[in-house]
């Protein structure tokens, strides 16, 4: 086969290169597991074998993460939100409604924060040996501890690209391929040129870093779960949380690229296409996973008194447009006006906080103060309107801010890891009418 | 295929390949490249074997493209560093350079300032630089947002292919490959990064500087180009092959030259000049403020002036020559780095309650010692009485080097220097 041609999708500012391949039928994101290079691919046959097959179904899109590949570099460690982004761009430029994302590894966690929050744009997801987290937890014990990953990053940042370390790598990954020395050969180059030094260790502590615990259980779409004996427990972590989803162990395969053991990857390929074949026309999902902010003005009774109506009125309407300015800047939907407070969603936490930190300093020169709430979770969508206990769970944390304040939730915290936003911990919370206890965090 | 290693630039990690085996180093920068792609070119690892002959080649893939690390920005100091970087790694002392287009400016740049660090100098395709004119200039500039639009698509290399090496516009072997090696090569932003970085890049200034031996290689078709070129280093050969396109692998002639060269006569003799980048500081009404303090507090603020300056002369790798009462005489081997040092000096020079000037040149200096001399240090503190409290001031050589680093000036007009022959203009550094 033709190596596919390169085309580049913009993502904010960042070229994302893609292929596609085949046409018709289902469309399939390719979600890689690893770093990677569009053109190494297809100098492996098995991988090609492994794409071709899924291009049986209908298009397959693959695409160079960026910071990876031939897409634009980056200069610092994306988050999930930003990388979840690039999926959608990549859609977008070739008219693809909605596909199946077909991950593997890091890529699932992509794959889910995309399925969460955008489920009318997916129609299911297949993961290989997923993965929620990156780091260990107590109720998270197969990731490795922050001090295996540390001497993981010392070992990426010294000996990347160097020969030894790669074959090495290549031999604890893919038991089955370092078998054959043309394989070898090909991880090698396709490592080197996937990403230099500086750039894997990036990526692998953005792979750290992740954290998509709280977003499983907002996954709407059919779930397959595929999966190595030795990512059982996992996988399983995965699956249980995600609402019918479907989890197989694939026997005999010990293989981190599934492709590269053409005899177990077999099994793997099956059940992806009897699945894939097998999905009904689903329903058009009504849940969906937001940001939501919820801000309040300061003292604003007592303001009001000094300043009187008409004084106070005129204040308020200059209040809303700034604020209307930044929601559209940050991509942000109004939902309601609440007096003298807003509340609005976002498709993003990252955008959320940066938000409503615009906000509070816009604000200021006005000579006004506000506090704001945010909290990533599942909303029922109604005539345009968000409803469910998340929009509560906002509203309380915003009430809990202190003047000036940008308030989360944990959930908010753990899925902006990487984009260098600091949190003070401001402690555990009870929440009115909300049930169980709940750790707040102040950005810095 | 050759292997790949890499060293390590500061904290960027530099790609390069050392092929074959001999006595003599011969170290190639490549124009944009990827050490991967570059050896598939049709025809290009026979031409790579040969010239490993007898002796080690190695081929140093620069920051910001291919498999190096891809910090944002492209400058030739930055790229200086990289070849440095590499040599010290595989002890290469004093090899010879092979700079292939734009990556000629970077070597000729390199051992104008490190001639001990060089034995012979080869430039391939070379040019001083992109534009005269400054409309030229301007639609240049004005292009990139189309061209990083556009930058990968295969209709829009295959048409540089063609443009580039007509002689091979029939050989789909050879169009495939140079629309993948592009694109492994660049990113559209890089692409764009590095377009910034050529247009305005200007080497007229450094090249008389070049005190290694030199030739110049040439296609017909770069002909003026590299006539300039040669003219403007002292006692350069020039050496016109023929042929249709650009690639050096096109024919042998080009080999041809450069083994007659690289062959020719031992050349032990260690330049006495070099060049460099002068930085001169000045305390502002220092007479007055002496007065005001008296001996005493003077001295004691001096003594602390002097501490806070030579923090950041070590910061920026700035060599202290001299201190000529309450100024600072130093060297760099690069005027980003300079620039960047003075910067820090205005900016904080003024928390001790005192205001400093600075002049940066860059030019030819005579080495008595450890000391440098000549009319290059003289423009260096002219310049720097031109500034203003508070000002790094700058020749216009200095801002020509600097390209793609980011730096903007403000221009100061054209102005005479106290005896120093002809107009010099002058451009003071934009704040940070």
């Amino acid at each position: 086969m033709d190596v596919p041609d390169v085309s580049y999708a913009r993502s904010g500012d960042v070229a994302i290169a893609y292929q596609v391949i085949g046409e018709g039928g289902t469309d399939v994101v390719f979600v890689r597991g690893t770093l990677a290079d569009l053109l190494a691919g297809w100098d492996m046959p098995l991988f090609v074998d492994h794409v071709e097959w899924l291009a049986e179904s209908g298009r397959v899109l693959l695409f160079d993460k960026r910071g990876s590949g031939l897409s634009d570099p980056v200069r610092q460690v994306p988050t999930l939100e930003t990388r979840m982004d690039d999926i959608r761009a990549v859609m977008d430029a070739v008219d693809s409604e909605r596909a199946v994302l077909w991950a593997a590894q890091e890529g699932t966690r992509i794959a889910l924060m995309f399925a969460a929050t955008y489920p009318e744009r997916t129609s299911a997801l297949v993961l290989y040996d997923p993965t929620a987290r990156g780091l260990w937890a107590p109720d998270y014990p197969w990731a490795p501890t922050e001090e295996e990953w540390r001497n993981e990053l010392r070992e990426i940042r010294e000996r990347w690209g160097d020969r030894r370390y790669l074959v090495e790598r290549a031999h604890r990954l893919s038991p089955v391929g370092a078998q054959n020395e043309e394989w070898l050969e090909w991880f090698v180059w396709y490592q080197r040129r996937s990403a230099s030094p500086a750039e894997a260790v990036a990526f692998h502590r953005m792979a750290m870093e992740g954290d998509v615990r709280d977003v499983l259980p907002s996954v709407r779409a059919p779930t397959l779960v595929l999966h190595r004996s030795e990512a059982t427990d996992e996988a399983s972590f995965v699956a249980d949380r995600i609402g019918g989803a479907r989890r197989m162990e694939v026997e005999g395969l010990h293989d981190w690229f599934s492709w590269a053991d053409p005899e177990h990857n077999a099994v793997l390929l099956r059940e992806t296409q009897t699945f894939i074949e097998g999905l009904a026309a689903a329903p058009v999902a009504d849940r969906v996973l937001a940001t939501i902010m919820f801000t309040d003005i300061v003292g604003s009774t007592e303001r009001a008194a000094e300043l009187g109506d008409s004084a106070w009125s005129e204040l308020l309407a200059r209040h809303h447009t700034l604020v209307r300015g930044e929601l559209v800047r940050f991509r942000g939907e109004e939902l309601d006006t609440a007096g003298d407070g807003f509340f609005a969603a976002f498709d993003g936490p990252g955008r959320a906080i940066e938000c409503a930190a615009a906000i509070r300093d816009a604000v200021r020169t006005l000579g006004l103060e506000v506090r704001a709430g945010l909290h990533t979770g599942e909303f029922e969508r109604l005539d345009g309107k968000l409803g469910g206990i998340a929009v509560s769970t906002g509203a309380r944390i915003s009430s809990l801010a202190e003047p000036g304040e940008v308030l989360v939730s944990s959930t908010v915290k753990d899925l902006v890891a990487g984009s260098g936003i600091a949190f003070e911990d401001r402690g555990a919370h009870e929440l009115k009418g909300v049930p169980g206890e709940w750790r707040l965090f102040a950005v810095r | 295929m050759p292997d790949v290693s890499y060293a390590r630039s500061g904290d960027v990690s530099i790609a390069y390949q050392v092929v074959g085996e001999g006595p003599t180093d011969l170290v190639l920068l490549p124009f944009l490249s990827n050490l991967y792609t570059l050896w598939q070119a049709p025809g290009f690892a026979q031409f790579g074997y040969r010239l490993a002959e007898g002796r080690r080649l190695v081929v140093v893939n620069p920051r910001g493209v291919g498999l190096s690390d891809r910090p944002r920005g492209f400058t030739v100091e930055s790229r200086m560093d990289d070849l440095r970087a590499v040599m010290d790694t595989i002890g290469s002392g004093r090899p010879a350079l092979l700079g292939i287009s734009e990556a000629a400016a970077t070597c000729s740049v390199f051992a104008a300032a490190n001639p001990d660090r060089v034995e012979r100098l080869v430039l391939y395709n070379p040019y001083a630089r992109s534009f005269v004119d400054s409309r030229e200039r301007d639609e240049a500039l004005g292009s990139l947002q189309r061209q990083r639009e556009e930058w990968g698509r295969r209709e829009v290399l295959e048409e540089m292919a063609i443009e580039l090496n007509p002689q091979w516009s029939d050989d789909p072997a050879y169009l495939d490959w140079f629309v993948w090696h592009h694109r492994l090569t660049t990113s559209p932003s890089a692409l764009v990064d590095f377009r910034r970085m050529q247009i305005d890049l200007d080497i007229t200034d450094v090249l008389p500087a070049i005190r290694v031996p030199t030739l110049v290689v040439a296609k017909e078709r770069e002909r003026e180009a590299a006539e300039q070129v040669a003219t403007l280093i002292p006692a350069a050969e020039l050496v016109i092959v023929p042929g249709e396109g650009l690639a050096m692998h096109e024919n042998d002639f080009a080999l041809e030259a450069i083994e007659t060269f690289l062959a020719g006569g031992a050349t032990r003799r260690i330049p006495d000049t070099v060049l460099a980048t002068v930085l001169f500081t000045d305390l502002v009404d220092s007479t007055q403020r002496a007065a005001e303090l008296g001996d005493r507090d003077w001295r004691a603020l001096l003594e602390r002036h002097h501490e806070l300056v030579r923090v950041e002369l070590a910061r920026y790798r700035g060599v202290e020559i001299d201190t000529a009462g309450d100024g600072f005489f130093a060297s760099f081997d690069g005027p980003a780095r300079a620039i960047s040092c003075a910067r820090e000096i205005v900016e904080r020079v003024p928390e001790l309650g005192l205001d400093v000037r600075a002049g940066i040149h860059t030019g030819e200096c005579e080495r008595v010692g450890e000391k440098l001399a000549g009319l290059a240090v003289n423009v260096g503190a002219r310049v720097s009485g031109f500034a203003a409290a508070g000002e790094v001031l700058v020749s216009s050589t200095v801002k020509d080097l600097v390209a793609g680093s980011g730096i903007s000036f403000q221009d100061r007009g054209a102005h005479e220097l106290k005896g120093v022959p002809g107009e010099w203009r002058l451009y003071a550094v934009s704040p940070a």
